[in-house]
């Protein structure tokens, strides 16, 4: 171990480990991001058009330009097998439906055709050749100004790759920087460093890449899930990128909208992710708002007040929480229906409202305010209602503002619950993971489609987890803490 | 407020009832209720109303239920790799992150993350992962074994041998970073001069994990059995949503669901209406829920009281 030769190879190994997991992550994200760029740069109409233009433009310049008028001028032996060549390629490439592909051969043709009025020696003051040279200008100016996201995000090719590659050389130096200012003594525990790095990051790749690859997914056009990119296998962001499915899911795609003129059934239009969206929203909000009022009203009676058999009462909310969720559900679904709240929002959420566990959470924190300050606000002449609305809830808003998102969260993820009773036939009670499961139903092997529609459930909240994370990681682990 | 006066006791009552009026509604009354519906027999239309009193006819149906003590064996044994397997995953991330690090914090995030996103749509995208023919697993192994390899012909929730530990490795991974921040807490509350003491004593690397930090994690690993044990209990959407109970195996002339949890099999019942049958199946679940958190309650108070 303390031999300085298997020190140098295991830091040479380490960092090209280290070099190759820098690039193709980074190498990922970049494009990911001018995927979605490219992506979100096209209308649905701009980018079927363009989409579609490509092909009649290199049909025009392949067919038109090259093999018609090129005969005109006598063509060789070698330019006819070449010309062939083209004319096959396309067809293949139509056949994929390979934009990116149509779109370079185009340019290729464009170059060779030029070419060809070049080496035929001809006047380029001809008469012939100058409408030759013309017509095919401006179908290549025309045909540049095409808007096909695929093709946008080809020519970043070279920004995104740079981009991750400028990335790893800094990142490589920075640590070659690091490891030759360290003492000898010390270089063992650089590698060590080393070592748990890339295996975090590793970790961090495995965890995270089912969610990487739905937001990926998401982005690729219908029938083209499956396609692997040839040159690399790991390269899961897609290269010819759309928001089609993010329409087909909203139901704003050019289809639907047609479609929609001929039933115009109000109902029936109402049956996207929009509306599922909303529904999920408006149920986690109203339920963590009222959880959070009358859970932080209890805690204040068992932290502060004064009640007979207040132990009591708290010992059995507590050995309530013991009971599994699974017990409840025939009961209260039973009980729901009999209220006559079947298929409403208020059966999302009403059996969950009285919350034991947040009365738990909330009276642990309001026990560390000091009493002396209720009683202050008491001489002053403050009334109940007005103790406990000016002091305690001020003062306990951090513990608070945990529970109104951990039970945010609780509803918007209740898929159980919310799948028994939910009224499929009515939009406005389907909520999002509901939505959902119904969806997957439907559509089994689209899985651009289902993974559009994950990402409604998956992404606000991811958002919502970037902006307050210490108060979810707190608060989630908070009860075991306190053991 | 020491002295105890009527009006106090009113203002707190006032204070406590709405969540006292929904707690005896929604979670104090189904119990009850709960047993009333325990008794009554599976209705021929879904209606709640045409409902008829079968007595005990329902628990006796439960003791010959090969179906239902089935999904209570794959629960045991869902519970019995998944808990284990969740300790080791986030105790060994914690142990990585347990050094001065650079950029900890959005380590810790980034393994956390996958806690609080939707189970269902977590399931669905490891069932895709998973599938044969278009998932990415099958795609990969492809490229790599050929086309003809197990992960594109039946995919691993296709066989009924790994289909539960295909599951049982997503929600690993899904749960990882809970664990883990728990783990991360209790690691840097271990005072630094117990692990010099141990050194001076001479231990080595493996001695002073299994003697020092272990027994001092054990109020954690406790606290992940019992929710574990819960979650198990609970468990229902990652099955829906990634084998839904299948594949079957036939086991005495009897075809059982290799990944049908008690959960879900509760939730089936439910479905197909059995509404009485559903209720006497959540009761039995409580009985043995209960009887697990005595043992454990019996056993932590030995443990305290032998210590002392």
């Amino acid at each position: 171990m303390k031999n300085p030769i298997f020190r140098v190879i295991s830091f040479v190994i380490l960092l090209a480990i280290m070099i190759t997991m820098t690039f193709s992550i980074s190498g990922q994200l970049f494009k990911f991001a001018a995927m979605v760029l490219t992506a979100s740069s096209a209308t649905e109409l701009q980018e079927k058009e363009a989409n579609k233009k490509v092909f009649e433009y290199a049909n025009e310049i392949i067919v038109d330009v090259l093999s018609n008028d090129a005969v005109a001028f006598g063509i060789s032996k070698e330019d006819e097998i070449k010309i062939d060549a083209y004319k096959n390629k396309l067809e293949t490439l139509k056949k994929k439906d390979d934009v990116v592909g149509a779109y370079k051969l185009t340019e290729q043709a464009v170059k060779d055709a030029n070419s060809f009025i070049k080496s035929k020696k001809l006047n380029p003051e001809d008469s012939k050749a100058k409408l030759f040279l013309e017509k095919n200008e401006k179908i290549y100016n025309s045909f540049k100004l095409l808007k096909s996201p695929a093709v946008e995000l080809d020519r970043l090719g070279p920004l995104y790759r740079g981009l991750a590659l400028l990335f790893t050389i800094a990142c490589a130096l920075f640590v070659l920087k690091k490891y030759t200012e360290t003492k000898i003594k010390d270089r063992l525990q650089f590698l060590k460093k080393m070592i748990i790095y890339e295996a975090l990051t590793a970790g961090v790749c495995v965890v995270l890449f089912p969610f990487f690859w739905m937001l990926c997914t998401a982005f690729k056009p219908s029938g083209q899930e499956l396609v692997i990119n040839d040159s690399n296998p790991f390269d899961i962001v897609p290269t010819s990128p759309t928001l089609n499915n993010f329409r087909r899911v909203l139901k704003i795609d050019d289809k639907a909208s047609e479609m929609m003129k001929r039933v115009n059934d109000p109902i029936e239009n109402k049956k996207h992710f929009g509306t599922y969206f909303m529904n999920s929203l408006l149920v986690s909000t109203t339920a963590a708002f009222l959880v959070t009022l009358f859970a932080s009203m209890g805690a204040y009676v068992f932290s502060k007040k004064n009640l007979p058999y207040k132990s009591t009462i708290f010992r059995v909310l507590l050995m309530s929480m013991m009971i599994p969720g699974m017990m409840f559900m025939v009961p209260q679904f039973f009980m729901i229906c009999k209220m006559g709240l079947f298929g409403t929002k208020w059966a999302m959420f009403m059996p969950h409202l009285a919350s034991v566990f947040g009365i738990f959470m909330l009276k642990q924190f309001m026990d560390t305010i000091p009493d002396s300050l209720l009683e202050a606000a008491q001489i002053d002449g403050a009334s109940e209602w007005q103790v406990f609305r000016i002091v305690i809830i001020p003062l306990s808003l951090p513990i608070i503002l945990t529970l109104f998102l951990l039970t945010f969260l609780s509803n918007w993820s209740n898929f159980l619950w919310q799948l028994i009773v939910t009224d499929f036939e009515n939009p406005l009670s389907v909520t999002l993971p509901v939505g959902l499961a119904l969806f997957r139903g439907q559509y089994t092997s689209e899985l651009g489609l289902i993974m559009s529609a994950s990402c409604f459930s998956i992404v606000p909240i991811a958002v919502l987890f970037l902006f307050a994370q210490r108060y979810f990681i707190e608060g989630m682990t908070a009860g075991a803490v306190k053991e | 407020m020491a002295i105890r006066t009527t009006k106090d006791t009113v203002v707190s009552w006032g204070f406590l009832s709405p969540f006292m009026i929904l707690f005896l509604v929604f979670l104090v009354f189904p119990i009850f209720y709960s047993f009333y519906l325990s008794f009554l027999g599976t209705p021929t239309d879904f209606s709640l109303a045409n409902m008829k009193f079968v007595g005990v006819q329902n628990y006796i149906k439960i003791i010959k239920d090969y179906q239902f003590w089935s999904s209570l064996i794959v629960t045991a044994i869902y519970a019995l790799i998944n808990i284990p397997a969740g300790i080791i995953v986030s105790l060994a991330l914690a142990l990585l992150l347990d050094n001065k690090l650079f950029g900890k914090s959005f380590f810790r995030s980034a393994f956390f993350l996958p806690n609080i996103l939707d189970m269902l749509v977590v399931g669905v995208i490891w069932a895709l992962i998973y599938a044969p023919k278009f998932g990415v697993l099958a795609q990969i192994s492809s490229v790599f074994l050929g086309e003809n390899n197990f992960f594109n012909t039946t995919g691993l929730l296709g066989s009924p041998y790994t289909a539960l530990l295909a599951v049982i490795f997503a929600m690993t991974l899904k749960g990882a970073g809970f664990g883990m921040v728990l783990f991360l807490a209790a690691l840097q509350n271990i005072p630094a001069d117990v692990y010099e003491a141990a050194d001076i004593d001479g231990a080595n690397e493996w001695q002073k994990f299994y003697l020092i930090t272990v027994p001092l994690l054990k109020p954690i690993i406790f606290f992940m059995v019992i929710t574990g044990i819960i979650g198990s209990l609970n468990a229902f959407t990652e099955i829906y949503a990634m084998t839904s109970g299948g594949p079957q195996v036939v086991i005495g002339g009897q075809a059982l669901g290799s990944t049908s949890v008690a959960g879900y099999y509760l939730y089936k019942q439910f479905d197909a209406g059995n509404y009485g049958y559903a209720a006497a199946i959540s009761y039995i679940m409580l009985i043995i829920t209960l009887t697990i958190t005595y043992i454990q309650s019996k056993l932590t108070a030995k443990k305290a009281g032998a210590k002392k």
